[in-house]
């Protein structure tokens, strides 16, 4: 768990951060978001001491960051940024493994655990060889993200990471780093300035401005309950369409049919939103096959389960 | 440069020999001599014509591997040739000699550029040097005024290109560790930085002369008063000076490299080495200096070539090297003697260019600095 209270941090005389309170559950993703200058990767930075901080403490696990040596807590936060920063005279797997090798982990122990990391986030494993101009940008993040977890750290810090990447990659990466967390079930603090990723991979968001945290609340709650006029403006209208982007089709609960003549080719793992969108170009009801079964999806399945989600919000 | 206009620039280079001084006859050392071209000779035209023809394209690959043979020769020919003029004249052939005139500088030139149209250019117009120098060794052309102040002076002349040598890596190794040690300092001090550019820029603004003049006297007055020192070789002339002066000049390449080098480290990487939990010595070791280690090597090489030539200066001072032979030819104004000495110094110079540039490349794909660039 880590808590930060009454953080402040100035920048000569400007004020990056003001008396901001935040408590990160262990295991859960923290999203922050806001408009660029709001404080939202100053405040990441102040985790593992990249940037330290005027006021305020930080506490990791009930101590203080500042009674650890840096060094210490840096190895146990992992930490992506934008431009992923691999080491250019490396090659993947030292990259992935120069912390495992100043802990002087032994050969095959290090071997192993590389291994593990690229098969995790699908990269081939004659990919080990490569030096990081080889590699496109989606592959040098997701290397960035094996590097940043190489010691299975509770903590990662992510800031920007996918930022760079092109729409249709980013939405790849984006989905394995979901799929990842939910195996893994790191702490996680996000920060992003792109709504749909942050509906997309939080638990919760944190909405920033002007240095202070607005308002912080689950994707689905902020569909109502918008304490803000800033908070309305940043999210824009169509922002409950995005949070379905946050489920499947799964999700729903769909009983199989029987002897139905399939019209679509989607699955139980496509999201809400391309689902609706399809409901909306084709004449209902879709019908799809996953695996041996068959199901038909109509508008009010998603109305019912919009409503369903509301609900569960609110409460 | 196109193909098109380096192949018309050697053939214009190779018609000089049609009307410019191949060379100069002397009946002696010192006396001028009297002027020859490509007429006094019975045959030669035909090779010049040969030389033209051969700025042609071809497309037969026969025909292209005779002309570059022909061309990597040819500079060797035509001052071999040359020497057939004093055949023609009465003369003592202890101190008869020819000196190399105008036109077969340039076609020799022209030799060069052309060869760098073909495949592999570079390496062909090094192996064109190395028959002219092998010929030259051998002894090939004995009635060269050039030749014949290497037999006069062979002992001389390896002397003073090892201490011309010796002087410019021992003073380069000198301002290694200082150079780059000062640079890195500049990256970490932003407020030192100005300090140690101003000092090190110092020493490159004020000339090399007037740097050895200056320090002849208090070095003279150490040497003087304390007998120990003068033993060791603290004295206003000599090896010391020169090393000083030279070490003083090698500080400004090597420490502005350095300090590029560490500065454009992407800051992306150098954070994330930081976040990894990484401690300063860690960083520097595994990251920093690695990937800063290419362009510490290109200040190196720069101060390596300055350095080769710079160490001219010392013939001044009594330092020795190559330099002691060029100011001599000046001041006995024999021109053979001044290419002598100064021709070593120039094929240095180029050679380790060439030598160190290549590694630096080697070593900057290896550290993949390179891509960037590209």
């Amino acid at each position: 768990m880590i808590k930060l209270s009454q953080i402040r941090k100035l920048y000569d005389t400007q004020e990056a951060l003001r008396n901001v309170d935040l408590q990160i559950e262990d295991g859960e993703c923290v999203v922050l978001i806001g408009p660029s200058g709001c404080g939202k990767s100053s405040l990441l930075k102040s985790i593992n001491r990249m940037i330290d901080i005027d006021a305020g403490t930080i506490t990791f696990f009930n101590q203080d960051i500042q009674s650890l040596p840096v060094e210490q807590l840096r190895r146990k936060i992992g930490y992506c940024i934008q431009g992923v920063g691999l080491f250019p005279h490396m090659n993947v797997k030292e990259n992935i493994a120069i912390l495992l090798r100043i802990l002087k982990w032994k050969e095959e122990d290090m071997d192993r655990r590389v291994d593990e990391l690229l098969v995790m986030s699908e990269l081939p494993l004659s990919y080990k060889t490569k030096k990081p101009h080889e590699l496109s940008g989606g592959e040098a993040q997701r290397v960035g993200v094996c590097r940043a977890l190489a010691t299975d750290p509770p903590v990662l810090l992510m800031d920007e990471p996918f930022g760079a990447l092109d729409p249709m990659t980013r939405e790849k990466i984006q989905i394995a780093f979901r799929d990842i967390q939910q195996k893994l079930h790191k702490t996680v603090v996000f920060v992003t300035h792109d709504i749909e990723e942050a509906i997309l991979l939080g638990d919760r968001i944190a909405l920033m401005n002007e240095g202070q945290i607005v308002q912080l609340s689950t994707p689905e709650a902020l569909i109502k309950d918008q304490k803000e006029n800033f908070t309305k403006s940043f999210i824009g209208q169509d922002y409950p369409l995005m949070v379905l982007k946050r489920y499947r089709v799964r999700d729903l609960g769909l009983k199989p049919h029987s002897n139905e003549t399939v019209t679509h080719a989607i699955d139980l793992n496509t999201n809400l939103k391309e689902a609706l969108a399809l409901c909306i170009k084709q004449s209902e009801p879709v019908v799809f096959k996953d695996g041996q079964e068959t199901y038909q999806l109509k508008y009010s399945d998603i109305f019912t389960f919009i409503r369903g989600m509301q609900d569960e919000a609110a409460h | 440069m196109k193909d098109g206009i380096r192949r018309g620039l050697s053939l214009i280079l190779f018609s000089t020999l049609l009307f410019l001084p191949m060379g100069f006859f002397k009946v002696n050392r010192v006396l001028n001599g009297s002027v020859f071209s490509l007429w006094d000779f019975d045959f030669v035209w035909f090779l010049v014509l040969c030389a033209m023809f051969s700025t042609f394209r071809v497309h037969n690959r026969f025909i292209s591997l005779i002309r570059t043979l022909f061309l990597m020769v040819l500079p060797s020919i035509l001052i071999y040739v040359s020497q057939g003029y004093l055949i023609t004249e009465s003369f003592d052939p202890n101190v008869a000699r020819i000196s190399l005139g105008p036109s077969i500088y340039l076609a020799i030139v022209g030799t060069w550029v052309l060869l760098s149209t073909e495949e592999k250019g570079t390496f062909k117009i090094v192996a064109s040097l190395l028959v002219l120098l092998a010929l030259f060794g051998f002894g090939a052309f004995p009635m060269l005024g050039f030749y014949k102040e290497y037999i006069n002076r062979q002992t001389t002349f390896f002397l003073e290109l090892q201490r011309h040598l010796s002087l410019a890596v021992s003073s380069l190794l000198f301002a290694l560790v200082p150079g780059i040690y000062l640079g890195y300092q500049s990256t970490r001090h932003p407020r030192l930085r100005e300090w140690i550019m101003g000092f090190v820029n110092g020493f490159q603004v004020a000339p090399t002369l007037s740097m050895l003049a200056l320090l002849m006297i208090p070095l003279a007055s150490l040497g003087q008063s304390f007998p120990f020192l003068r033993a060791w070789g603290v004295k206003g002339v000599g090896f010391l000076p020169a090393f000083i002066v030279l070490s003083l000049y090698a500080l400004l390449p090597i420490t502005s490299n350095t300090y590029t080098a560490f500065k454009q480290l992407d800051p992306a990487v150098m954070d994330s080495a930081k976040a990894l939990g990484l401690s300063s010595k860690q960083i520097f070791r595994k990251v920093s200096f690695p990937l800063a280690l290419p362009f510490i090597i290109t200040g190196i090489r720069i101060a390596f070539i300055q350095n080769i030539g710079n160490t001219i200066l010392a013939g001044l001072v009594g330092g020795g090297g190559m330099g002691s032979l060029i100011f001599l030819g000046l001041a006995q104004s024999a021109t053979d003697l001044i290419l002598f000495g100064s021709l070593p110094v120039v094929l240095m110079a180029l050679g380790f260019e060439v030598i160190l540039e290549f590694t630096e490349l080697r070593l900057k794909k290896k550290m993949g600095v390179l891509y960037d660039q590209a």
